[in-house]
């Protein structure tokens, strides 16, 4: 076996660029299914099944996937405004455990500058158990707002804009380049600790103070007196549980009840999500082809390199039979070296892919605040293992053959 | 007896017959060179005695052991542990240097061997700066004592040497039937040579003129072309196109 293996070794030495050519194109379609198959789980488990410790968002009429990236991933417009006096009837129904209303449309910076009530920081859990912190051991820094001219910024937010404790700006009336900017100064008195969530990209400022920004007008000012005129994006909705974190069934009926009224819609981003997915899911299909179109080509391209290879060394297998090798330890050693060029390859594939997965997690972070994981680990990335192995043995049968069945003396005539 | 061979008969291509040796012996520590004509069946009949070549008919032992008894894996084994060869044509594993040749030899072989003893020998070939080298890097001499002690290192009762001074000049050529002639008798193993230089073949105290064992009126050891029955026919098929 030691002899086999040395021999092997010599043999891909002395192939060194077909042997290494092989290995990269097995590597590059291994890459690319390991990094599709882990950001299309992660996506769906991120985008689709989290939902951020949102249940439901109270919006406006419009596109419901509208009202969900805006709502929760900050990355859209509002399509309009819905009235207070819905929201507290919404917000009165029994199953309804937590509403906090919201304005949205401003920024800073190219980060959302969002307007909340300060029930978001205490009461709303972003997965089931936990709260945002300001605590320095969880890595955030000093307190909630108190006071209209106060801001909290989320982890990543602050970390791109350096925001400080006692940091000040101006928020921008609007989400665009070239929108008008507030006179008003707003300080930064809180960083929150990073929840991994899209929350972390937003600045987050009292929902009073949204109303009283120089430069709204008079009727928007009017809103933060009068409840009555008051209006709202909307709300995060959480719904109550009934046992074991499962959500009160009455959900259908608030749901239904809001969708028929004129002034609201009850949109669920666990249920928009998976179908924008299903409308671009085709995208994930192609590479996935793609991957595996690759995977075939590296599978005939590791057959003529074995097939050239023994061609090559016919006389050096000749050699090595008459010095005593049986038959067997040359298929064997055919075998081995597809196997060994193909176990490279998929370790290869295997790190590259993880490092195309961390260099898209820095993107995606960056773009919606949703952490996904280099060192994410799919189930079927296991199935690669024995994939690989079978294709490389099938792939080496022929060539293992052709040298199982070389005659020596006619091996050792053999010109290469 | 290392070699006992009885009333061999080989043909190729169904009645083109090149051997036909009644008896032949060779014994223990015996050397000897064998000369004659190409073509006569030297080579064939080294095919035979490692093994490498069947379909013959007759008795041909190797240690006492009959060949035809042993089947294919028996016989790579046997070989690998009992015959020494060395080719005509430097054939030496190109990807491997000069130690990993002599190694990989004794490794196939199963025999023990430590690192400073594959030195000694190649100390004594004068090739113990060259251990790191690849063929490539080697002179064609340096490169047939590197194919004589990979022959000789594992210590074999047979050694059979075909032609190993073809493509040597006269100096190298002595060094290197000097080695194989030392080696030989320091492993105790009986030798054959084929050459048809006289230098070579006069640099061995026994000579064996291959006519003399081979009865073939196919085989080369005959005056004239025409008599040669293969041969003839060969010529004429060649001289008709």
């Amino acid at each position: 076996m030691k002899i086999i293996l040395k021999i092997i070794f010599k043999s891909l030495r002395q192939h060194m660029h077909s042997s290494a050519l092989a290995v990269l194109s097995i590597a590059v379609s291994i890459a690319m299914l390991t990094a599709v198959i882990s950001l299309r789980e992660q996506t769906q488990s991120n985008f689709t099944r989290i939902g951020h410790g949102i249940d439901g968002v109270l919006g406006p009429k419009g596109s419901p996937l509208q009202i969900v990236l805006n709502a929760v991933y900050h990355i859209e417009e509002t399509p309009g405004k819905i009235k207070w006096e819905y929201y507290k009837k919404v917000k009165q129904d029994p199953i309804v455990e937590i509403a906090v209303p919201f304005c949205s449309g401003h920024s800073y910076a190219g980060f959302r500058v969002n307007a909340i009530e300060e029930e978001f920081f205490s009461g709303f859990e972003y997965q089931p158990g936990k709260i945002f912190s300001f605590k320095e051991s969880d890595g955030g820094a000093g307190r909630v707002f108190k006071e209209n001219d106060e801001a909290v910024a989320g982890y990543e937010a602050a970390k791109a804009l350096k925001l400080k404790l006692g940091s000040v700006f101006n928020p921008v009336c609007g989400v665009n380049a070239g929108d008008p900017v507030h006179n008003d100064v707003i300080k930064i008195t809180g960083i929150m600790a990073p929840t991994g969530t899209p929350h972390d990209r937003a600045i987050y400022i009292p929902l009073k103070a949204f109303y009283t920004l120089s430069g709204h007008g008079g009727e928007v000012n009017a809103m933060a007196l009068d409840e009555k005129y008051r209006e709202i994006s909307g709300a995060y909705i959480k719904i109550r549980r009934i046992r074991n974190g499962i959500m009160h069934p009455g959900v259908q009926d608030l749901k239904y009840n809001v969708n028929q009224s004129q002034s609201a819609q009850f949109v669920v981003p666990n249920e928009v999500l998976p179908r924008l997915f299903n409308i671009i899911g085709w995208i994930d299909s192609v590479l996935f082809i793609i991957a595996a179109a690759i995977a075939v080509m590296s599978a005939l391209f590791l057959f003529s390199t074995l097939l050239g290879s023994i061609n090559q060394r016919k006389r050096d297998i000749a050699l090595i039979r008459f010095l005593g090798a049986p038959r067997r330890a040359v298929l064997g050693m055919v075998i081995g070296e597809s196997l060994m060029i193909s176990m490279a390859g998929l370790l290869a594939g295997l790190a590259a892919g993880h490092t195309v997965v961390y260099a898209a997690a820095i993107y995606i972070n960056c773009e919606t605040g949703v952490v996904f994981s280099a060192s994410y680990v799919s189930c079927n990335e296991f199935f690669l293992v024995p994939a690989v192995i079978s294709i490389a043995f099938l792939t080496s049968l022929v060539p293992a053959f052709n040298a199982y069945k070389i005659d020596i003396i006619k091996g050792l005539s053999h010109v290469s | 007896m290392i070699i006992q061979i009885e009333n061999l008969e080989k043909s190729f291509s169904g009645d083109c017959e090149v051997i036909r040796i009644k008896k032949f012996e060779l014994g223990h520590n015996e050397i000897i060179s064998m000369y004659g004509r190409s073509g006569c069946g030297k080579t064939t009949l080294l095919n035979i005695l490692s093994g490498v070549l069947g379909g013959y008919s007759g008795s041909v032992k190797i240690c006492g052991t009959e060949m035809k008894s042993l089947g294919e894996r028996d016989l790579d084994l046997f070989r690998a542990k009992n015959i020494g060869y060395i080719f005509q044509n430097l054939n030496l594993l190109q990807g491997y240097t000069a130690y990993e040749n002599l190694e990989l030899s004794l490794q196939i072989a199963g025999v023990n061997y430590s690192r400073d003893g594959i030195m000694q020998y190649l100390e004594i070939a004068g090739l113990f700066n060259e251990s790191g080298k690849y063929p490539s890097q080697l002179s064609l001499g340096q490169q047939q004592r590197i194919a004589v002690l990979r022959a000789v290192m594992k210590r074999p009762p047979l050694i059979l040497a075909d032609e190993p001074t073809s493509s040597l000049d006269s100096q190298n050529s002595a060094a290197v039937v000097d080695l194989l002639k030392k080696s030989a008798a320091e492993a105790g193993s009986a030798l054959i040579t084929v050459s048809h230089e006289k230098d070579v073949i006069s640099a061995f105290d026994k000579k064996l003129n291959f006519s003399d064992i081979n009865m073939s009126r196919g085989a080369g050891v005959l005056d004239s072309i025409e008599a040669r029955p293969c041969l003839a026919s060969m010529r004429k098929a060649g001289d008709a196109n």
